[in-house]
């Protein structure tokens, strides 16, 4: 069966075989090399520094804390040009070009931007946000949800349902298969390519939104240019690499006869998006690719529906490092070949968190000459039922985030927490610890440092309150909020799992810290009482592999874990670091995921090994109970067969274990017993 | 990899013929994917030196000798992302005059179209990239090597593969 890696071994043998006609310089030849280490040698002059952490540390809680005042600016309108406003957004295309001549490209940097705080219009109330955070699927259906972070702001997946049908995404085959589900007796419906034949660009299947009887699909495409070349004295072309991003709409109300009603576009790679109400927000990283000797308009301003952004619609920062952009727009299901807002931000984000209310774009800006550790620059958005975005505050702080989990938005307030990374006076990280059980060298020479820190902004994205200086020598692994608890997981060689009462935002403290070895990636408030993390046992005495913990939280000051259980045989699962891909019902008594472990042992370098689906159940006498341990793919040393992302749901007393390229297999979940399997390959 | 674990512990003991072949059966790697990272014969040249003076320095400090190679190309990615940092934090004005140098030796390379698949890379993409191809190192490695999560690394590796993929269709 033909799967990306194949594709992929073809290109890499391809770029193998390219790179061998580089030459290599004649000083790095082996017997100059060895020359000068011999000569090295003879008069040794080898520093070796000790870990200077707490050094580093002191100085870091000593040095001031960065407070990034929100300055009031005349709040903008989309469409409406603020007549020589101190907005930083862009006057004319010209002031773009001219920032984007003299940045470098492709950076992760981030710079300033100056957002606008004005009428309560603009701002979200003070009242609490309408979902709450960390809730358990299900919520009344008698189906399964995507697990997603906040209630009411839908996430896309691969596979979706509505309690009648699922619809799978192949990514490889690039369609959509929409199955009547009906337990062994499940059968295929229809199924939609995506692929134009009219258009040979590549296409991509990133993600589906399922509401009623329309469904919208997003899909990546990317095609090449060749362009000509502006400089004579070079005789080479020049090939463009494009990306864009689509969102289909269908209309499924037949389900066998799907029609497509609109289809919007905007420049660069799809990153993410979400859906709240009827409309989806769909966000994509554009690099543009220009020529410094000949840049346009056409090659510099990234477009939506094939017109470019407008330049009140582009945020810039005050001396921004990059040349790229982070695009935002908003679509209503129900008019789907128009845009309703669209936004530019020169920035290349890592982290994009959405509440109920608002957009956080979070962006990591290195360590360079003006600031010893990195820092992170959030900006803030709202938006509203009718899909309309406006700037609201920027703010920035010490350290960078995780994921969007590291950020939740209560009572208006913005919570954060962060890994802050300290650089010493040498600024080469040359060495470093490696935290993990198989891969052990001691530091020769470290000028790094790591703490920890939470924070809680207010709607303004100042600072009110913080705790700094945690968990030295560790990093952020898990976050997971509840109203005025928090909890995060730090990890070096222990998880603490720490307990944050943020009950009165400018005073949050530190309830408890439970140490436990190896790490929650995922954290999950299973009920009032129990929080689940799901991460991996990192023990040295073997027992290493995905591990499920439940914690007893009934009393935030003495947080202890009631139960764990380490998943025999897996040393990874997409749960770690796709929160979507874990199945998680407190009602229905079900946690179901993936896990790739080890088959047999071959010799000492290798092993087969597989995937299999299993699926858990808790209760407080037992604790964890394996209920089901499916086989989903076992490799035999040559063949590969991702399963990432099968996906685990629920409708009724059936459980559907969906394996998008190859198959659907069918559980009673009264007592896990096979009953049928669907194919999915034609 | 044509190396034996026996090698790394003589080097450890200070036998640097030893060193030598061990070197041999990296620098290659090391150079090529210093060079893709960087986009710069120069600098790539100073990394791999420094990278090579360090692990000598280092090596005897290994205690998994199983890991050598692994450990000397995470030396070397700290040192390209390094040197990339530096570049974008100063912020420097283009000058056009080196870039147009620099493009003419390039011509000489008949491996351009992989220097621009490179470049069209973010700089974490190319660590990844360069890693799996001259490193030959699966995403958990990568993931390890990195401090970023697997399945990000799977992510972006096939992403970048994509990206790379079409501007090396012929």
């Amino acid at each position: 069966m033909k799967s990306n890696e194949d594709y992929d071994e073809t290109l890499i043998n391809q770029i193998k075989k390219k790179s061998e006609q580089i030459e290599i310089p004649e000083s790095l030849e082996p017997e100059r090399m060895i020359r000068r280490l011999n000569k090295k040698k003879k008069s040794r002059n080898i520093f070796v520094y000790r870990i200077a952490f707490s050094a580093v540390l002191c100085a870091f809680a000593m040095s001031l804390i960065y407070v990034s005042p929100v300055m009031k600016h005349e709040v903008f309108h989309s469409g409406v040009a603020v007549a020589g406003s101190s907005v930083k957004t862009a006057s004319s295309y010209a002031e773009v070009m001219r920032i984007l001549r003299s940045s470098n490209s492709n950076t992760n940097s981030f710079g300033l931007i100056e957002g606008s705080l004005e009428d309560s219009s603009a701002t979200n109330s003070a009242s609490s946000s309408k979902g709450v955070d960390g809730s358990t699927t299900g919520g009344g259906n008698n189906y399964s949800d995507t697990n997603i972070q906040v209630e009411g702001v839908d996430e896309g997946d691969i596979v979706k349902t509505d309690g009648s049908y699922i619809y799978i995404a192949d990514q490889t085959e690039t369609q959509i298969s929409i199955i009547k589900a009906n337990a062994e007796s499940s059968s295929v419906v229809d199924t939609i390519n995506l692929v134009e034949t009219s258009n040979k660009d590549s296409f991509q299947i990133q993600e589906m939104y399922v509401k009623d009887d329309i469904l919208s699909v997003i899909i990546t495409c990317s095609y090449m240019v060749e362009k000509d070349n502006f400089d004579s004295s070079d005789s080479y072309e020049i090939s463009e690499y494009k990306e864009y991003t689509m969102l289909k709409t269908f209309n499924i109300s037949d389900r066998q006869n799907p029609k497509l009603e609109g289809t919007v576009k905007q420049d660069g790679y799809y990153h993410s998006s979400r859906m709240v109400g009827n409309i989806i927000y769909l966000i994509s990283n554009y690099y543009p690719y220009f020529e410094f000797s000949h840049m346009s308009v056409e090659s510099c301003i990234p477009s939506v529906n094939d017109s470019q952004v407008k330049p009140n619609d582009i945020y810039m920062a005050d001396s921004p490092q990059t040349a790229s952009y982070l695009l935002i727009t908003s679509v209503d299901v129900n008019k789907p070949s128009d845009i309703i807002a669209a936004k530019a931000i020169l920035a290349n984000c890592d982290t994009i968190y959405v509440s109920n209310e608002n957009i956080y774009v979070a962006d990591t800006i290195w360590e360079n000459e003006e600031q010893n550790s990195d820092e992170t620059e959030i900006m803030k958005f709202h938006y509203d039922e009718q899909g309309n975005i406006e700037a609201v505050a920027t703010g920035r702080i010490k350290g960078s985030v995780l994921d969007s989990f590291s950020l939740d938005e209560y009572n208006g307030n913005l919570r954060v927490v962060a890994t802050i990374t300290t650089y010493g006076e040498d600024n080469s990280a040359v060495f470093e610890e490696v935290d993990d059980s198989d891969m052990k060298t001691d530091i020769i020479s470290v000028s790094t440092a790591n703490t920890n820190s939470l924070y809680v902004l207010d709607e303004n994205l100042n600072r009110i309150g913080s705790i700094e200086g945690l968990a030295e020598d560790e990093r952020v692994y898990s976050a997971r909020f509840m109203g005025d608890i928090g909890y995060f997981v730090t990890y070096h060689q222990t998880d603490p799992l720490f307990a944050v009462d943020l009950s009165d935002p400018a005073n949050p403290k530190i309830l408890s810290e439970l140490k436990i070895p190896g790490f929650s990636s995922y954290l999950h408030f299973w009920s009032d009482n129990l929080l689940l993390g799901i991460g991996m046992e990192t023990g040295t005495d073997g027992n290493e592999g995905v591990k499920l913990s439940m914690f007893d939280i009934s009393d935030p000051e003495n947080v202890i874990e009631v139960s764990k259980y380490v998943v025999d045989k897996s040393w990874y699962s997409p749960t770690l670091y796709n929160h979507k891909a874990v199945l998680i019902d407190s009602e229905k008594n079900l946690i179901g995921f993936m896990v790739e472990g080890e088959d047999q042992v071959i010799d000492a370098y290798s092993s087969t090994w597989k995937s299999d689906y299993v699926v858990f159940s808790y209760d407080s006498q037992n604790g964890f109970e394996l209920k089901l341990r499916d086989n989903l793919y076992t490799n035999n040393g040559t063949d590969y067969m991702d399963c990432s992302g099968t996906r685990g749901l629920y409708i009724g007393d059936n459980l559907y274990v969906v394996n998008p390229e190859q198959e659907i297999k069918v559980f009673g979940l009264s007592d896990f017993q096979l009953k049928g399997v669907l194919n999915l390959l034609n | 990899m044509e190396y034996n674990l026996d090698c790394v512990t003589d080097a450890q003991n200070g036998d640097m013929e030893a060193f030598s072949k061990l070197y041999e059966s990296i620098y290659k790697d090391l150079f090529r994917m210093a060079y893709y990272m960087l986009d710069s014969r120069e600098d790539a040249e100073d990394a791999v030196s420094e990278t090579v003076m360090a692990a000598y320095e280092g090596i005897k400090k290994l205690r998994n000798v199983a890991l050598f190679r692994q450990w000397v190309f995470k030396i070397l990615s700290n040192k390209c992302k390094n040197k990339m940092k530096q570049y974008y934090s100063r912020n420097l004005p283009l000058d056009e005059e080196v870039t147009l140098m620099e493009e003419h030796t390039e011509q000489l390379d008949q491996a351009h179209d992989v220097k621009n698949a490179f470049r069209a890379l973010s700089m974490e993409e190319r660590a990844i990239v360069a890693l799996s191809i001259f490193g030959g190192y699966k995403s958990k490695e990568i993931g390890k090597m990195l401090h970023m999560k697997e399945g990000t690394v799977r992510s972006k590796l096939s992403r970048s593969m994509e990206k790379m993929r079409s501007m090396l269709q012929e």
